[in-house]
């Protein structure tokens, strides 16, 4: 098998089995999935982060404590783990806490922006290698790179991602489009390809409500919904064909009116709070990193005492009762997290993902319309 | 013949599986699930047991011919080894 052909091999986890295992995990409420966050620093500053704060390395939490809370998730049952920030390879204390947790036997992602990654990091992670490492490619230019984060940084990034491919450690890329790197998409995705790598973009970024004071609904660094609908299918099209684009919304246009009900909202169906868990960089546990709560301090409380009241919680959220029936649904990234991060509340419909959903839907309509010849005759 | 120290045996929700952790995870794919009886032969493995201990035990617990045990665990062994699982002394 050569090089290539064994990149493109998922590494390790079978997609069905891993359905499975966190399936019956969730049935027994074990937190098979962990996220944690080690720092809020970075040596970015992106205009739309929802995590980055400036605070001393002596507020975070120390390698010795991460290794601790290691120890006791593993023994509740966590393999999956991912090692986010901020940037956690600022960390000068990285290398201690990514080894100490391998040896715990859980399969480690690492969250990066890459920038950091130097000859003697590709030799440490060759020799140990992470499950996957997910970077957050930000464009396609150095100029793209420093008005969207403040470093021009495109070129080293790229040229680290190579070599991480080249000494085998498996990579995926994410971009989070805004109306700064907007204009660097199909860039972005011929990067992608050029690479050999899969490229997630998004462009609905979560209001910061983490960060900014409790301002629900509010970013300074993100499209309008109409414009979010327009590049989210702008993305799409860099990797679907038309086909494949059309058969994401359902064939009638939809009206929004109609979804007014009068029932209970639908209860949350992503991992969160079933088998995964996020704790912050000052140690609090949340259902997953997007919650703007206080979710539960681990300095005060045990791992299982907040991971049973982090299920109870999120076991009693309801979603807007007014999208449980929406044709939209499932085109639609509604989820608790993003309720909370547009309204403060999780049982609102939030007219900007809303809005969004439905000009994507529209927008499909219109550009790739139904071919009526397809249904006669034949 | 021996388990790779570099590999780690995780029980989680009853799902027996092997985790391999430092250079090991470099030429292993990831994760290895075991079928329950094959968590207990690493076990037996781990511990320091032959192949006859197992045999002799497994035979005992699950009421089976030896010569039948005999022939799974060598099975089991022999893709464990295979993936590097297991290696000799």
């Amino acid at each position: 098998m050569d090089m290539n052909e064994k990149m493109k091999t998922p590494r390790g986890i079978e997609p069905l089995w891993n359905q499975y295992i966190h399936a019956k995990a969730s049935a027994r409420g074990i937190p098979l999935s962990g996220n944690f966050e080690l720092t809020p620093r970075c040596n970015f500053n992106c205009r739309m982060c929802y995590v980055h704060q400036t605070v001393r390395a002596e507020e975070e939490w120390t390698a010795r404590e991460w290794l601790e809370l290691g120890r006791v998730a593993r023994d509740a049952g966590m393999v999956f783990l991912l090692l986010t920030g901020g940037e956690p390879l600022i960390r000068k204390d990285f290398r201690e806490i990514y080894s100490g947790l391998k040896r715990l036997g859980l399969l480690i992602s690492i969250n990066t922006n890459a920038s950091l990654i130097d000859p003697d990091w590709v030799a440490f992670f060759k020799k140990d290698p992470p499950l996957r490492m997910n970077i957050s490619l930000y464009g396609a230019s150095d100029e793209t790179y420093r008005a969207l984060c403040g470093q021009g940084s495109f070129h080293t990034v790229a040229a680290n991602i190579r070599m991480l491919r080249e000494a085998g450690i498996q990579v995926r890329l994410n971009a989070s489009v805004t109306p700064i790197n907007a204009k660097d998409v199909p860039e972005i995705y011929r990067f992608a390809r050029e690479n050999d790598l899969v490229v997630k973009g998004t462009a609905y970024m979560f209001p910061p409500s983490r960060i900014n004071g409790g301002a629900y609904g509010e970013a300074a660094c993100r499209f309008t919904a109409e414009e979010a609908a327009a590049h989210t299918l702008l993305c799409r099209e860099q990797y679907m064909d038309p086909e494949q684009i059309r058969d994401m919304v359902p064939t009638e246009p939809h009206d929004p009116t109609e979804d007014c009900t009068d029932g209970q909202g639908e209860r949350m169906s992503c991992r969160a709070g079933k088998t995964n868990f996020w704790v912050t960089w000052d140690g609090r546990m949340l259902p997953c990193g997007m919650f703007p709560t206080d979710g539960y301090d681990l300095k005060h409380m045990s791992f299982a005492e907040a991971w049973e009241a982090t299920r109870r919680d999120t076991a009693a959220i309801l979603l807007p009762a007014a999208c449980r029936e929406c044709a939209l649904r499932a085109q639609c990234p509604l989820c608790a997290a993003a309720c909370l991060s547009e309204t403060g509340r999780t049982d609102i419909r939030p007219e900007y993902v809303c809005r969004m959903t439905h000009e994507l839907a529209e927008a499909i309509r219109k550009k790739y319309p139904l071919k009526e010849d397809c249904y006669e005759g034949e | 013949m021996k388990v790779n120290e570099n590999v780690i045996h995780r029980c989680v929700a009853d799902e027996d599986m092997l985790v391999p952790v430092g250079e090991a995870a470099g030429e292993m794919n990831g994760l290895y699930v075991l079928t329950p009886t094959g968590g207990e032969i690493w076990d037996m493995l781990a511990e320091g047991k032959d192949v006859e201990d197992i045999v002799s035990i497994m035979s005992e617990d699950y009421g089976e011919d030896p010569a039948v045990i005999r022939a799974d665990v060598a099975a089991i062994i022999e893709k464990l080894k295979a993936l590097g699982l297991i290696i000799e002394d």
